[in-house]
């Protein structure tokens, strides 16, 4: 995958400008009209976008009714994406979601072959509805997806469509017959994120947006090409020797064994953020910044995604849980510590 | 680097940054300059404190040690300062990096601008969002700020004026003298350092002869002023009393010394007297000196204590040192004259001439209660207030005479107020009774070389005259009978053993 994304367009410098600033124009567009659809949560928006210019996937956290099927729907149709939607259950096989040979009548009619048959992770874009209502067996299959890119089905490895983006949703409230993830699997998410409940004017606004006889339809505004050629620019943006520090500071920071961390850290936290996560905040610093319109790393980037991008990868303890500490409050706190110390 | 520079093209990016270097690099200069004339500004302070401190008066740059002294340490602080911060600065010198992470910190470039450069330092931009980051540092860099921003030049310019300032100070105002050993002459004369040992050791000289001569004579005035020159001098030396305090308690201790000795005669009266001559005239025209022979009675009294205490207060340094050269020669008189005393040794009070053998040796100081006072102890005795001893010899008036006396004394002197009163109390008693129920008595035995030699011509009885007999302060038998008065008044001898 990353050597496809490495993959420079093969156009001429000039043109290859030209071609990243329209892509630009598109993505704000692209923006713009999911924004008009999905109304009230333009953070989960950004959000979602970095993470798909990242190559990431996202797991969304909420209670039912807050609108992340229908903001799956809108990306997809924003982003001009083939979308399949998986309902996890606890009888949801593997097979159910990465496909399965079939008999089928041989060639010219004669005999029976197998034929393998796609599930349904076999789609650009991929809706796991209540991720954590499946066994972890059925789980594994789709994170393996999700890490690999592949299917292996029978022995056989099948590369799944370009651009590959997952959104998994789980209920945090309703936890009875449900199969927690593990930590080492929700690692493999890109992104966290929460969602939050609307204020008193976006409610007003939402009810008016969907009770009506008018429906918001969404229009498609990219394609498929250009959001592997923003992955690709994605990866492209540069990164100070600074920032890059400051990141690593960071992550360091978070090990409540190492000596770089606060008492907070030693004291509240279990374990904190992996080599991966340091990965997923550049990687989610520089989409941001190119979605912004900007062509470098900034300590701004850093700190707006560190959030969705470091919350489930750092574990708070008995303590941290009995004291009611906030990950995301540990997570600024530590950003504003590490930043000052490095300036 | 340098031919990393070369290859690189010089951009904006690279020009903004080489001006943001040279910016730096001038305020650098202007802070290592300013730290070290702020050095060099206080060095010659120091110098002029511990000029101070030395005791060397004057200004710094009158004197070559000293100018030298200030000269020399202002160099070395400037050159030290000067190559100290020079270093600093040369060690922590930024590079064009850190200077473009500067930038973007301070004018908020996101970054930008430092990415950009190590963009460029690692050999050019070879993708497209590396160009247009590059690109896009170039128009930045077209507006870039390459001041150095350096916050800390201003409180540097603020120390190095408030340095120069004090310095400047020290320049032109002259180093105040110290109260040290060699300069407390100088500084006696304000009136606010303490006396000088030598004065001290004057006081407690007059201290110790006065009350020598109160001792042998017996007077209580004598020996309360005695008290209070010993008095003085413990204060002065413990340090309770100024040195305008010091002064004015002199001048009334003089004035009652000339009080109390004016009109006995004798060695000590004429010491005294010529220590007064003396004390200055700003000092005696307003102390009591002045006014104790011309008072007549104790409303005087108010006008010259404030008449003093205004003499005080203008006096010159050369009056306070001309009362202690007084009392100095009060004390030397003193000491070379063997131990004067109140006795008289030349012509009596109304001239007429008394040998000591004509009273046999017996004490003089036994007034006589029966005769007539003589006209002119009495008129000192009313005016000057002549205590003890002028109110044993008034017929009248002795409690007026200690009052007077009284009066004319300040305040600050009630122990002579006191021994006044007591003297007022002893003369109510009986005659040869003391409040301590003594007699006032003193025998003094002459010294054999002392008689007269069979030579010399016989002392002959005067001829009775009333008024001489009544003026005599004090009788006795001639030298010739004393063994007679030794049988008779000794106190072994038995009262009607060969009695007349």
């Amino acid at each position: 995958m990353e050597d496809e994304l490495m993959q420079a367009p093969s156009l001429g410098p000039e043109h290859e400008a030209s071609r990243l600033e329209d892509t630009l124009r598109r993505l704000e567009a692209a923006r713009q009209e999911v924004r008009r659809v999905v109304v009230g949560q333009p953070e989960v928006i950004d959000q979602a976008f970095v993470a798909l210019l990242a190559g990431g996937h996202v797991l969304i956290e909420s209670p039912p009714g807050l609108g992340k099927t229908l903001l799956v729907r809108t990306l997809g149709a924003v982003l001009n994406l083939k979308l399949n939607r998986i309902q996890f259950t606890p009888d949801l096989m593997p097979a159910d979601i990465t496909g399965t040979y079939t008999l089928a009548p041989g060639d010219a009619g004669r005999g029976m072959s197998t034929v393998f048959q796609p599930g349904p992770v076999f789609a650009q874009m991929v809706l796991a509805d209540e991720i954590n209502r499946a066994t972890p067996k059925t789980q594994s299959s789709l994170l393996e997806a999700m890490q690999e890119g592949t299917v292996t089905v029978m022995g056989t490895e099948y590369e799944l469509p370009r651009p590959f983006f997952v959104l998994a949703t789980q209920n945090p409230i309703e936890m009875e017959g449900t199969y927690v993830l593990p930590e080492a699997q929700i690692d493999r998410f890109f992104f966290k994120v929460t969602l939050g409940f609307p204020s008193h004017a976006v409610i007003q606004e939402i009810v008016d947006a969907t009770t009506g006889v008018e429906v918001q339809v969404p229009e498609a505004a990219m394609g498929p090409e250009d959001v592997l050629a923003l992955q690709h620019w994605t990866r492209d943006v540069p990164i100070s020797s600074e920032v890059r520090s400051v990141v690593a500071t960071y992550v360091r920071a978070t090990q409540p064994e190492l000596l770089e961390a606060s008492e907070r850290v030693k004291r509240y936290v279990r374990y904190g953020v992996s080599p991966r996560g340091a990965q997923a905040l550049v990687l989610a610093a520089k989409a941001r910044a190119l979605m912004d319109g900007r062509f470098n790393v900034s300590f701004e980037d850093v700190r707006a995604i560190a959030a969705p991008a470091l919350r489930h990868r750092i574990q708070v303890n008995f303590e941290g849980e009995a004291a009611g500490i906030e990950v995301d409050d540990l997570i600024e706190e530590l950003f504003e510590a590490v930043a000052a110390r490095s300036r | 680097m340098l031919a990393q520079y070369r290859a690189l093209p010089q951009s904006n990016l690279h020009r903004a940054l080489r001006r943001a270097r040279r910016a730096w690099w001038n305020s650098a200069a202007r802070r290592t300059l300013t730290v070290a004339v702020t050095a060099a500004s206080f060095a010659v302070v120091v110098v002029w404190l511990w000029s101070w401190l030395a005791g060397e008066t004057g200004p710094v740059f009158a004197s070559p040690s000293v100018s030298g002294r200030a000269g020399q340490a202002a160099l070395t602080a400037f050159l030290g300062a000067f190559l100290v911060v020079a270093a600093w600065h040369g060690i922590r010198a930024p590079s064009l990096l850190e200077l473009a992470r500067r930038a973007d910190h301070r004018q908020r470039h996101m970054q930008a601008l430092s990415t950009a450069w190590e963009v460029i330092k690692a050999g050019g931009a070879h993708t497209v969002v590396a160009r247009m980051l590059v690109s896009d540092a170039e128009t930045r860099a077209e507006s870039l700020d390459t001041s150095s921003g350096d916050n800390r030049l201003g409180v540097l310019r603020s120390a190095a004026v408030t340095g120069l300032a004090l310095a400047a100070v020290a320049v032109f105002v002259p180093v105040p003298g110290r109260p040290t050993a060699s300069t407390a002459a100088v500084a006696a004369g304000n009136g606010e350092a303490p006396l000088t040992e030598d004065q001290v050791a004057t006081l407690e000289d007059v201290a110790r002869l006065l009350d020598l001569s109160a001792e042998q004579s017996g007077d209580q005035y004598l020996r309360a002023i005695a008290a209070s020159f010993a008095e003085l001098a413990t204060e002065a030396t413990s340090g309770d009393l100024t040195r305008a305090g010091a002064d004015r308690a002199v001048r009334d201790l003089l004035a009652h010394l000339g009080t109390a000795v004016s009109g006995s005669g004798g060695g000590l009266a004429s010491a005294v007297e010529h220590a007064l001559a003396q004390v200055p005239a700003t000092a005696a025209s307003g102390s009591p000196l002045a006014g104790a022979d011309n008072a007549s009675n104790g409303q005087l009294k108010t006008a010259q204590t404030e008449d003093a205490e205004a003499a005080v207060e203008t006096a010159t340094p050369d009056d306070s040192a001309s009362l202690y050269m007084a009392l100095r020669s009060l004390v030397d008189e003193l000491e070379d004259g063997g131990g004067a005393s109140l006795r008289p040794t030349g012509p009596a009070a109304d001239g007429q001439t008394i040998d000591d053998s004509f009273y046999g040796g017996v004490g003089r100081a036994q007034a006589d209660p029966n005769a007539a006072a003589p006209a002119g102890p009495l008129v000192r005795a009313e005016g000057a207030g002549d205590p003890a001893g002028a109110a044993q010899r008034s017929t009248e008036g002795a409690g007026d005479a200690a009052g007077a006396g009284a009066a004319a004394l300040p305040e600050m002197f009630d122990p002579v107020a006191a021994v006044q009163a007591a003297a007022v109390a002893e003369s109510l008693l009986p005659r040869n009774e003391s409040t301590e129920g003594r007699r006032v008595e003193i025998e003094m035995v002459p010294q054999a070389e002392e008689r007269p030699s069979d030579d010399e011509a016989p002392v002959l009885a005067p001829d009775f005259v009333r008024s001489r007999e009544a003026a005599i302060v004090a009788r006795g038998v001639g030298a010739e009978h004393g063994d007679v008065v030794g049988r008779y008044f000794t106190p072994d001898s038995s009262s009607g053993d060969g009695a007349p």
